[in-house]
């Protein structure tokens, strides 16, 4: 369980969309790299909106990107 | 690492060994020392100039940096963690300043209280011994409040730090 109890499968998920680059991801969001990163090994619990535009970006739902383990 | 962790690590490194060069020159000046003479203001002039030198060149080095390294540091972008981070860090370098402040503001009156009841005999040995158990003139208190605020923003910059280094 990563430190912020938020999973995710964004690696994944900017795979699946052409390998997309961590940078590109943070551009399309209007984040940072390094939040990206942060984001993707789980050491980082994004906002709800920000949230929201990752799984935009990848025309799915905030529950099909992230998910909160009980 | 990002720009903003650069930036802390660098104001970090500026403030303590400044802050180091200018309190281990007021503690080590005897107890009578004039701490408002024009020795003691010309130190403080030669460190605000050497501080103001030192940053220029930093953020020169590190801007010559950015545009090397592309992408959010070419833009100087801040998010919402960056904004997060300066948040929390300085919450912790309040904390700091105030406690330090409080620490100021007892002692001065505890000392005040302790010579109104004419049981404590000043006899300081040192620029430290006068510091902590006065008597302390305007100056004294002077130096004790920058020591507040150099502490409190050394916790700035290392609890910037320490969130970036751990993740937040």
């Amino acid at each position: 369980m990563p430190p912020t109890g938020i999973s995710n499968r964004i690696r994944q998920l900017r795979y699946e969309k052409g390998e997309m680059t961590q940078q590109q991801l943070a551009d399309a969001v209007d984040a940072t790299r390094q939040t990206i990163i942060a984001i993707e090994a789980g050491k980082y619990a994004p906002s709800l909106e920000l949230a929201f535009r990752i799984a935009r970006i990848f025309r799915l739902g905030v529950d099909d990107v992230f998910d909160y383990g009980e | 690492m990002s720009q903003q962790e650069r930036v802390s690590w660098v104001s970090l490194v500026v403030n303590v060994l400044i802050g180091y060069w200018y309190f281990e020159t007021v503690l080590s000046l005897p107890p009578g020392a004039d701490l408002f003479g024009p020795r003691m203001a010309g130190f403080a002039i030669q460190l605000v100039i050497l501080s103001i030198i030192i940053s220029v060149a930093c953020e020169i080095a590190l801007r010559m940096l950015q545009k090397q390294s592309g992408g959010d540091d070419a833009e100087g972008r801040v998010d919402e963690r960056d904004r997060l981070i300066n948040l929390k860090a300085s919450r912790n370098g309040h904390g700091v300043l105030s406690l330090a402040i409080i620490i100021v503001v007892s002692q001065i009156a505890v000392l005040e209280w302790v010579r109104r009841l004419g049981r404590h005999r000043f006899d300081p040995q040192s620029m430290l011994d006068v510091l902590v158990t006065g008597p302390l003139a305007p100056m004294h208190i002077v130096q004790l409040l920058l020591l507040a605020l150099t502490l409190g923003a050394i916790t700035v910059y290392a609890s910037r730090i320490f969130y970036y280094r751990r993740g937040y």
